[in-house]
């Protein structure tokens, strides 16, 4: 499988009046054609911000992609014009949002704001044939055709993210950006939700990137996992080498370690300790020895290279010295 | 069998309707509604209650007739008949009222929308012209323009309009100020709206609400401004039977035939309490907040 879509030494940054937030620094990512990355991470990690620079829809008076290139089938999104750019949204790549709530205009009938991408995009359909794809859509995400004429008010969460979904494969984009889309809805739904976000996908051989903080999400639906940090992936790879496995990133050990253990008989929860560094001010080094139980003082001082072993990738400065042969030039 | 008899009964509300059933529910309202309604129907069938001929041609072996059964209202100091005058009058009111109202809610509607989307210097700049033209009095403000331009409909039309175009730009630009970070604008442009169609598809309909009550009760503002402007001889010229100008034509007769000038002077207080009262209405009634 080609990589459909790659990130590489992406820096995004957000100015206010009196500080600059480093929101993503140097991100590595990619993702192959059909396939589903799962991207992890605290609040606060970058992920949303990964998405909107994909979508180069960054708040355009603070945010700005300061370095980087993002390759979409070999064309820098982060070059292409404006215009350029609007047929590229919802058309070749589309973003779920995390709250249905909002995402829908309690305005407008939800079969119009369906109508509303295929105006945008396929324009050289007809009136009769946008009803009848929008029917179509409606089908497919499973939702009666009654209710096209209904206001996002009279829908349920579950159903409203439906209507979100088919608004976001109605031009059977190449890559859909899913922003935590099933955080807002309550656990039977989420299920529902993402198995048919996980048939969809299939069906129209869609690449996907899952935002979420929900590992058990990830196991399920992706391929692959990148783990983020503070606005770098600190560990990528297969599914299996993520979940299973002996050598991790301090971080991944972490993430998986306050996962309460059902079999387990504890009394408290086991966090991560600490918070995440403040972007506008990130520690020197590693952005995680502040909260690694295994710093040494070289993650004091220096940041750490990708180290990979086929595809699984740790950045950290505990495998550095063990597969130093292996190392990855950067 | 009963179930199924009910389910086929019923029909989904659209919107309009549940507005309709809420503000059904206000009675001086509604009242309003059905007062406008008659001055609004009188407008459109003035020319089969009377000839304009009538309306304007002088008699004087008429003059000044009372109040009865051949001539509702009476006569005028020319002898014309009042109550054709004043349906007539109906005509210009409402239509010039109206008319200016279209006009600004539209123009007002594309300024608030460019300077509450943008923001920053655009919206600056645009917001401290309508800052001054909100300085001036609307009325002061319409006598420049009339006087500037010369009387006439027309001219009164853009005096009134040009006058009432702060307020709506205003209304525009809060609401959508309020409303352009709203996710779904962000998903609007995720899916590649320009912004255009984002200001005009996903969030200038938002604004349509206090829009609508505010243009009723400017509705009601403007038929008094044209109706003083007639009044001080800056809005319609004499023959042509403006409430106002039916008004202004008659004050010097008002002692003694006090009639001349109540009956004009009840027809701009009756379409101005109407409209008042429909919009208040209609706030209650498009207030999601006041649902029940």
């Amino acid at each position: 499988m080609e990589e459909f879509l790659t990130i590489q030494d992406l820096h995004v940054s957000y100015h206010t009046a009196d500080e600059t937030v480093y929101a993503v620094n140097g991100l590595n990512l990619s993702v192959k054609k059909g396939e589903t990355l799962g991207l992890v991470g605290e609040t606060g990690a970058g992920k949303t911000t990964t998405a909107l620079s994909i979508l180069r829809l960054l708040p355009f008076k603070f945010g700005s992609i300061d370095k980087g290139s993002i390759l979409l089938d070999g064309m820098d999104l982060t070059k292409v014009s404006e215009k350029e750019m609007r047929k590229i949204r919802g058309d070749k790549i589309s973003m779920i949002f995390q709250d249905p709530m909002t995402s829908l205009n309690s305005t407008i009938k939800i079969g119009k704001q369906i109508e509303e991408v295929l105006k945008i995009h396929r324009k050289d359909l007809g009136k009769k044939e946008v009803i009848e794809r929008v029917d179509t859509l409606l089908k497919l995400v499973g939702i009666s055709l009654e209710r096209k004429e209904d206001y996002p008010h009279q829908l349920s969460g579950g159903m409203k993210q439906r209507v979100v979904i088919a608004i976001a494969l109605a031009c059977e984009p190449k890559l859909l950006l899913a922003d935590e889309p099933t955080t807002a809805l309550d656990v039977t739904i989420q299920a529902q939700v993402l198995n048919m976000m996980r048939e969809l996908k299939n069906k129209l051989n869609t690449a996907m990137i899952l935002i979420t903080h929900d590992l058990g999400v990830v196991a399920e639906n992706c391929d692959s996992v990148a783990i983020m940090y503070a606005g770098e992936i600190v560990e990528s790879g297969a599914v299996e080498e993520i979940f299973e496995g002996t050598e991790h990133h301090p971080y991944t050990v972490g993430l998986f370690g306050s996962i309460p253990d059902m079999s387990k008989k504890t009394r408290r929860l086991s966090p991560i300790n600490g918070m995440m560094p403040n972007p506008a001010d990130l520690p020197p080094g590693c952005p995680f020895w502040p909260r690694c139980p295994k710093a040494k003082d070289i993650c004091k001082q220096q940041k750490p290279n990708e180290v990979r072993q086929g595809s699984h990738m740790i950045k950290c400065h505990l495998y550095q010295d063990a597969k130093g042969g292996e190392e990855a030039g950067k | 069998m009963k179930e199924k008899a009910s389910k086929n009964k019923y029909k989904k509300r659209s919107q309009i309707y549940s507005v309709w059933l809420r503000f059904r529910r206000n009675k001086m309202a509604v009242a309003g509604l059905i007062l406008l309604c008659i001055l609004l129907i009188l407008a459109v069938c003035a020319p089969f209650i009377a000839d304009y001929e009538q309306v304007i041609k002088q008699d004087l072996t008429q003059r000044f007739i009372k109040p009865g059964a051949e001539h509702w209202f009476g006569t005028d100091a020319y002898g014309r008949d009042m109550f054709a005058r004043v349906v007539w009058g109906a005509r210009y009111s409402l239509s010039i009222g109206i008319g200016a109202i279209l006009i600004s809610l539209t123009i007002g509607s594309v300024i608030g929308s460019i300077a509450g989307f943008y923001g920053g210097k655009i919206d600056s700049v645009i917001m401290r012209i309508i800052d001054v033209i909100m300085a001036i009095p609307g009325t002061l403000m319409a006598i420049t323009i009339v006087a500037a331009l010369g009387a006439g409909t027309t001219k009164l039309l853009i005096a009134m309009s040009i006058s009432q175009i702060p307020t709506f730009s205003r209304v525009v630009r809060s609401i959508i100020m309020g409303i352009r970070e709203e996710e779904y604008v962000e998903a609007a442009r995720s899916y590649g709206s320009r912004d255009r169609r984002l200001i005009m598809k996903q969030i200038w309909p938002n604004s349509l609400g206090p829009l609508i009550v505010q243009a009723s009760l400017s509705m009601a503002q403007a038929v008094l401004t044209i109706s003083s402007l007639s009044f001080i001889g800056l809005g319609i010229p004499a023959p042509t039977p403006e409430w106002g100008t039916i008004l202004s034509e008659n004050k010097t007769n008002m002692r003694l035939y006090p009639y001349l000038c109540t009956i004009p002077g009840i027809a701009i207080l009756l379409s101005v309490i109407a409209m008042n009262l429909i919009g208040d209405g209609l706030r209650d009634a498009l207030d999601p907040k006041l649902k029940n």
